[in-house]
């Protein structure tokens, strides 16, 4: 119901007595306090009640007894104490501001002619020639009209973008302009009044000198505040930290619908790095606690990454948990345990003046805030060292301050029989009780419902759900980290869900046999990483040539050869394009987020299976092992479709057709025979060397290969920026909360989940932007040169090798250094 | 004699007198005498002249990548257990190129068919060594003989407990047929090695050279006796002709083992979404 439509139901002359409060729609008509819509003679039915809530003598408790008839449509939901039309207003002055930057585009005049009017009058008083005094004051004049000239659009930056901070950089600034203009109106009379001044030391004539060098001073301070506040952040983070604490409280949580400034300005998210060396039961303490505090309701995000140096053997968990969505990792920590001294060792660069630590080391290290705590001693004392995972767990509840009971659940379903784990938690958290955590700023707000609604998982079980959709029947695959996840999965479900599994003998068989399911009518696919691929892509030639089709879960770590084998890049995406003798149409998808995991695992079958092309799936070590909450997926959307025709008689496997797409039939299905070659064939499939009808089947493919760019999915937009910050695959995440830190009006956040071939339609819309800033986690900027290819052109890359997926902190620096020209 | 396998407008790409068209005649006939149905036949090949022979017959076909027939056959056996799946191919197609697949394959025990003609040589590629070549074979790459120990199939096939080893010469063609047929109606991996002479680039193993260097395992010979079928294998100049080994046990094929008795053609099974929501509603 609209505002209009509400104002209908006055509950004058029989009708309907309806108020309105915060969105809600009250039916107040049988209240003994609203007779014929009048309340007080004060509030009518039929109205939007919520700003005049403030003034009433009672709260909003008292809408509670009247029964809600619907919603009250707005197209911005309005925060109680706002002005509606003033909020619009300046929402549009933002935008009229963002586009033509009226303060920026003035305000060099007055700095450039106030310090040139002081650089005159110097000369002037070396050598007082008339030329000089006359240029000096028309410098000054000018300057100072220049100056009013460019106060004026500061001001309206100063509400429509900040707000009227109160911040001291504003603050100088007003002051400083303000007595500029002052003195130049004072030096303006001083002149025009006796121009002679200028030659005399009288007091006019010292003051007229003081004030024009002192003016040029003046104009330097005020430029150095203006590029703090457009390029600084040091007070910004200091305003919006104390945004977040009193918005927090007020906010409704759990609000998926906010925009990235909405984010920015109220999320609390708290940070925990758990380290030790590796079987010390890290991944336990992960799986219980990402579990336990989903339960006690936050968002919750888990990522893992493990050393594969000789020295060392420490790896870590991060845990991080917030009233809204999160879905990268993050550098800098807020809390962290180190069951070792190496692990405090491997995770101190990750420390800030700002984390707690709890380590279990003996003696104390020159580390702020460190709290010894001996946890393998403890758990020692309770029965087993081996229990240290579960008693840190139980100090991070305690420490949290959260619900015990929900922490011994996540236990009890972990450990399903074992109870000894539970005495140990208690211990544990009754010993996290203890820790004094005060300077841990604030814990995000919590929504204990939100548990039911949200499914905790990884990269890995996502593809996992996605293939399943997609009537995944057959999965050939050798293993290899980290695709082995995938492989484990479906294993896992093959027998309730008639998948045939089987371990290769080496990847050649793997697709090669994944082709041969297809062949006889199978939904087939395999699972492997970028060595274990590269031995794949002279099937993958052969699936072009015979129009089978095919499935590949191509999870990626860093190359060459064996690379860092459990670490994580983005480095295979030329692999994946390119690999193959000879031309032919392939798919590349590389989902960013669980729901598009999903989403893409479903079509790879299906585009496969439609297009007879091979499909490549995306993933890295990253993606696949980091987990993350989704909502609920409406699985009934993904119909696994039918493409395989029964054949007749004279069936001719290679029929030549428009859109190059020869129906598909498989043997056994129908009276024809399904003859597939990998030698270049006739329509029948036979062998042939005639040039013509080789150009005929090239010409036939490559028209396969144009008919599948309709399919081409758009890339995912966040933002209304001009400058693209364009990102494909797995950086989604760690893009999508870098520029929300930034949080720069120019920026917008363009990522590509459908990487390869590009369509017209996708390459249209990065055409637009002004300028286009490319993230990728390898070496050498593949993605970006693919759109180089296609004539966009590419300002800046920001490119990361170092074994590590982006971490949104590091990430948002990275961004603000590249933009900062542009 | 013309069988409803004969395949139309081909053009026959190997040259004359090659054993090749002994063993197309043969596969042709045996389809037709076990009276298989050419809907539910596939042949598998990959790539040499033996791999040409399933577009000379008119089954379905599959002719894939050098080396590659064994898996793919494999995969569509467990795709449809219905069909009847040949894989056949040269000497450097399933010994060599396809070496690692043929050993699994053997381990995997689908039922299919496993036809390997066997000339000693390569002859797509005009005449290099194959895995089987004697030692001392000369060629323009092996240029002072072949020095490799010849790669024996048969002991191979039975050290991994292949449920049906045989050889046969297709010199003799009666004999050949004979065994073949068995080939198809055992159930489970059966690898039937058939000599032939390269009229072209082998000029030492001939069809005289095949005839005076084998000989017939007899009636007496006790085909179940696995330690007797190993010592056979080994045995040279003369070689034994026959099926060297059946099993008696008949253990599980891939196809059963992976889908018990659901023989379904997986083109009929998708996932009920239902489940699969069910299933994401527990994470």
């Amino acid at each position: 119901m609209t505002l209009d439509e509400l104002k209908q139901y006055n509950g004058r002359n029989g009708a309907k007595a309806y108020v309105a409060y915060r969105n809600n729609i009250y039916d107040v008509t049988e209240s003994p306090f609203w007779k014929e819509g009048d309340h007080e003679e004060v509030h009518f039915a039929g109205e939007d009640l919520t700003s005049q809530l403030s003034g009433a003598p009672h709260g909003e408790e008292v809408f509670k007894s009247f029964p809600v008839v619907g919603r009250l449509e707005t197209p911005e939901p309005q925060s109680e104490n706002t002005d509606a039309a003033a909020t619009d207003t300046k929402e549009k002055l933002k935008t009229w501001y963002r586009n033509y930057h009226p303060h920026p585009m003035t305000v060099h005049f007055p700095i450039a002619l106030h310090l040139f009017a002081a650089f005159m009058d110097l000369l002037f008083l070396f050598d007082p020639k008339e030329s000089y005094a006359l240029t000096v004051f028309y410098l000054f004049f000018a300057s100072t009209v220049m100056g009013f000239v460019a106060m004026v659009p500061g001001i309206l930056s100063w509400w429509v973008n900040y707000d009227f901070s109160k911040a001291e950089p504003f603050i100088v600034k007003l002051y400083l302009s303000l007595l500029v203009l002052l003195l130049g109106l004072v030096n303006i009379i001083l002149y025009l009044n006796d121009p002679m001044i200028v030659y005399h030391d009288s007091p006019a004539g010292i003051t007229y000198h003081t004030i024009v060098l002192l003016t040029g001073l003046c104009v330097i301070v005020l430029g150095y505040y203006g590029g703090k506040i457009t390029w600084g952040e040091s007070f910004m983070r200091t305003e919006t930290e104390e945004k977040n604490r009193e918005s927090t409280s007020v906010e409704p949580l759990h609000n998926t619908q906010k925009s990235t400034k909405e984010r920015l300005m109220n999320d609390t998210t708290l940070s925990i790095l758990i380290g030790g060396p590796a079987g010390s039961g890290i991944d336990t303490i992960e799986k219980i606690l990402t579990d336990a505090l989903k339960a006690a309701g936050y968002y919750v995000y888990a990522t893992k990454e493990y050393m594969s140096r000789v020295r060392g053997g420490s790896n870590s968990t991060l845990i991080r948990i917030s009233d809204s969505p999160i879905k990268a990792p993050v550098w800098e920590v807020d809390l962290s345990i180190a069951l070792d001294e190496m692990a405090l060792e491997h995770m101190q660069e990750r420390f800030t003046d700002r984390t707690l630590l709890l380590a279990d080391v003996t003696e104390d290290k020159d580390i702020a805030h460190l709290i010894l705590l001996p946890i393998h001693e403890r758990a020692k004392a309770l029965g087993s060292r081996q229990y240290a995972n579960t008693y840190m767990a139980g100090v991070v509840f305690g420490l949290l301050e959260l619900e015990k009971e929900i922490l011994l659940q996540s236990i009890d379903k972990y450990f399903k029989e074992e109870s000894e784990n539970i005495k140990v938690a208690e211990e544990g958290y009754k010993e996290g009780k203890e820790i004094d955590h005060s300077m841990i700023a604030q814990l995000p707000s919590r929504d204990i419902q939100s548990a039911e609604r949200l499914h905790l998982m990884n990269g890995t079980t996502a593809c996992g759900f996605g293939f399943l959709a997609g009537g995944c029947t057959m999965v050939t695959s050798y293993p290899m980290s980290p695709s082995t996840g995938v492989l484990n999965f479906m294993a896992e479900r093959s027998k309730e869900f008639t998948i045939v599994v089987e371990q290769s003998e080496d990847e050649i068989a793997s697709l090669n046999m994944v082709l041969g399911g297809w062949y006889a009518g199978a939904r087939a696919m395999t699972t492997t990483s970028g060595g274990g691929f590269a031995l794949m892509t002279e099937a993958l030639s052969l699936s072009g040539m015979s129009e089978t089709p095919a499935v590949i879960y191509l999870a990626q770590r860093p190359g060459p050869a064996t690379g860092l084998p459990t670490r994580s890049e983005q480095g295979d995406l030329n692999l994946a394009i390119y690999s193959g003798h000879g031309p032919f149409a392939r798919i590349v998808l590389a989902p960013g987020r669980l729901e598009s995991c999903i989403e893409c695992g479903y079509l790879a079958f299906e585009l496969a299976d439609r297009y007879q092309v091979p499909v490549i799936l995306l993933s890295d070590q990253y993606l696949a092992d980091s987990m993350t909450t989704i909502g609920t997926v409406d699985f009934s959307q993904y119909a696994q479709g039918s493409y395989i025709i029964q054949s007749k008689k004279e069936y001719h496997r290679y029929a030549d057709t428009p859109d190059g797409i020869s129906p598909r039939s498989v043997p056994g299905f129908g009276e024809g025979l399904v003859c597939a070659a990998g030698d270049e064939h006739d329509e029948r499939g036979q062998i042939t060397e005639s040039h013509q009808t080789r150009i005929e089947m090239v010409q036939k493919r490559a028209r396969k290969g144009d008919a599948l760019l309709e399919s081409a999915l758009m890339p995912k937009i966040e933002g209304e920026g001009e400058i693209a910050v364009i990102g494909w695959g797995s950086s989604y995440g760690a893009i999508s909360e870098a520029l929300s830190r930034v949080d720069d009006p120019r920026l917008c956040h363009v990522h590509f989940e459908w990487v390869h071939p590009l369509a017209e339609k996708q390459l249209e819309l990065l055409k637009k932007y002004k300028h286009t800033v490319v993230v990728e986690n390898n070496t050498s900027a593949m993605f970006a040169d693919q759109l180089k290819l296609h004539d966009i052109r590419i300002d800046r890359k920001i490119l990361q090798y170092n074994g590590f997926a982006f971490f949104a902190d590091q990430l948002a620096q990275m961004i603000k250094e590249e933009i900062k020209e542009l | 004699m013309p069988t409803s396998f004969d395949r139309e407008n081909v053009d026959v790409a190997w040259c004359p007198g090659c054993g090749n068209f002994g063993i197309l005649k043969l596969v042709k006939e045996v389809l037709e005498e076990l009276e298989l149905d050419k809907q539910h036949t596939v042949i598998v090949s990959g790539i040499g002249q033996a791999a040409k022979t399933p577009f000379y017959i008119d089954t379905h076909m599959y002719g894939v990548l050098h080396g590659r027939a064994l898996p793919i056959a494999t995969a569509i056996k467990a795709a449809n257990p219905g069909l009847t799946v040949i894989a056949e191919g040269g000497d450097g197609d399933m010994y060599g190129e396809g070496g690692n697949h043929f050993l699994h394959t053997i381990r995997r025990n689908p039922d299919i068919v496993h036809i390997v003609h066997n000339n000693m040589v390569y002859g797509l590629t005009k005449g290099q060594a194959s895995p089987t070549s004697q030692k001392g074979f000369v060629t323009n790459v092996q240029v002072e003989g072949v020095g490799n120990e010849p790669f024996n199939p048969l002991s191979v096939a039975l050290s991994l407990k292949a449920g049906f080893v045989s050889r046969v010469n297709i010199g003799n063609y009666s004999h050949a047929k004979e065994v073949l047929k068995a080939a198809f109606l055992h159930k489970g991996y059966a690898l039937v090695d058939i000599f032939q002479p390269c009229v072209v680039f082998n000029k030492i193993n001939t069809f005289q050279w095949f005839k005076e260097h084998t000989y017939l395992l007899d009636e007496s010979y006790e085909r179940s006796n696995f330690e007797e079928a190993l010592k056979k294998a080994y045995e040279s100049m003369p070689m034994p002709l026959g099926i060297l080994y059946q099993n008696s046990e008949n253990p599980a094929t891939f196809e059963t083992h992976m889908r018990g008795e659901d023989t379904r053609p997986l083109h009929k099974v998708g996932h009920d979404r239902k489940k699969i929501q069910e299933l994401f509603e527990r994470y």
